[in-house]
């Protein structure tokens, strides 16, 4: 009895401390005050395919915002979170030879364009990028 | 409950289907769950074959199991799938020695959270060889996967504390009664 008692509270805890990860984890890319950033489209040699100023009010998703803002973009749900696939002229072929990097204020971004923070005035590059195979 | 299933060192065709049966059930769930993010009943269910088969059988299941999932996500790589390979091992090998007598769900539940962070762990090694320069900084790399690590140690957690003690008897149930065919 003792021993069911404490697994039920154990398990609950731990659904708990799940849902609070999940939360934490992929419930960024949304804008916590008004502002602007800046959004370019690279090649693979770094030339600027596209550039926009974009606003954004609070509560806004950084991936709708760039749906919203630049033509042909589309997302491959991941279960990890969005994962840019195509933007303006860029696309992921189907060998994954190359892929779109998301750079943040001109550093690779340690996260998916779901869960990216962003504030006013921060610059972010979608560049064209050759894989670089594991050896 | 204690009445310990007789295991013959040769294997039987029985032995031989039923690790392949479990091999697919493991790979069928994972590929079911996949769109859950780290989450899986895979440490559960090696947990549950460790302590129900033994070692040697439950290390099969694994082995051909990596082997599919590596293909099939094409993550088929000798450092990677060796890396994943001994991080996978390391959960069958304490539940068979350090947990070899515990039938306690809250104690084996722990011990699945633990298996499932030495898995993470062992993965920093192949990750530090292969990935760093394109993640950035190993740093970096371990400070995001924590996040990740508390939940593939949850998803092994809660389905141990909960399943473990109906579906281990079921299990010893049924391979007692497949034994006497």
């Amino acid at each position: 009895m003792k021993n069911k008692k404490l697994t039920i509270i154990l398990a609950v805890v731990a659904v708990l401390a799940l849902a609070c990860i999940l939360w934490l984890t992929l419930g960024g890319g949304i804008a916590k005050d008004d502002g602007h950033i800046t959004v370019t489209v690279q090649d693979k040699d770094g030339k600027v395919l596209a550039e926009k100023k974009i606003g954004y009010k609070e509560g806004d998703k950084l991936a709708d915002l760039v749906k919203n803002n630049f033509s042909n973009v589309t997302y491959e749900d991941s279960g990890y979170g969005p994962m840019i696939m195509t933007i303006e002229s860029l696309t992921t072929p189907a060998d994954w030879s190359s892929y779109i990097s998301i750079l943040y204020n001109g550093e690779y971004a340690q996260v998916g364009i779901g869960s990216l923070e962003f504030k006013d005035g921060d610059k972010i590059d979608f560049v064209d990028t050759v894989y670089i195979p594991a050896s | 409950m204690k009445a310990e299933i007789k295991r013959s060192a040769v294997w039987t065709i029985l032995d031989i289907v039923l690790m392949a049966l479990l091999a697919a059930i493991l790979m069928l769930q994972k590929e079911l769950m996949s769109f859950l993010p780290n989450i899986s009943l895979t440490v559960f269910l090696m947990l549950l074959y460790a302590k129900c088969l033994g070692f040697t059988r439950t290390a099969v299941i694994v082995t051909v199991y990596l082997l599919l999932d590596s293909v099939i996500w094409g993550s088929l790589n000798p450092i990677f799938t060796t890396a994943q390979w001994i991080g996978w091992m390391l959960g069958p090998l304490l539940y068979c020695t350090a947990f070899k007598k515990t039938e306690n769900n809250i104690v084996l539940a722990f011990a699945a959270a633990l298996a499932a962070l030495l898995y993470c762990w062992v993965m920093i090694v192949p990750t530090a060889l292969l990935y760093t320069n394109q993640i950035g900084t190993l740093g970096a790399y371990i400070l995001i996967d924590i996040p990740w690590e508390a939940i593939l140690a949850i998803s092994g957690f809660v389905p141990t504390l909960l399943l473990y003690e109906p579906l281990a008897k079921l299990m010893r149930k049924l391979l007692a009664r497949m034994r006497q065919l």
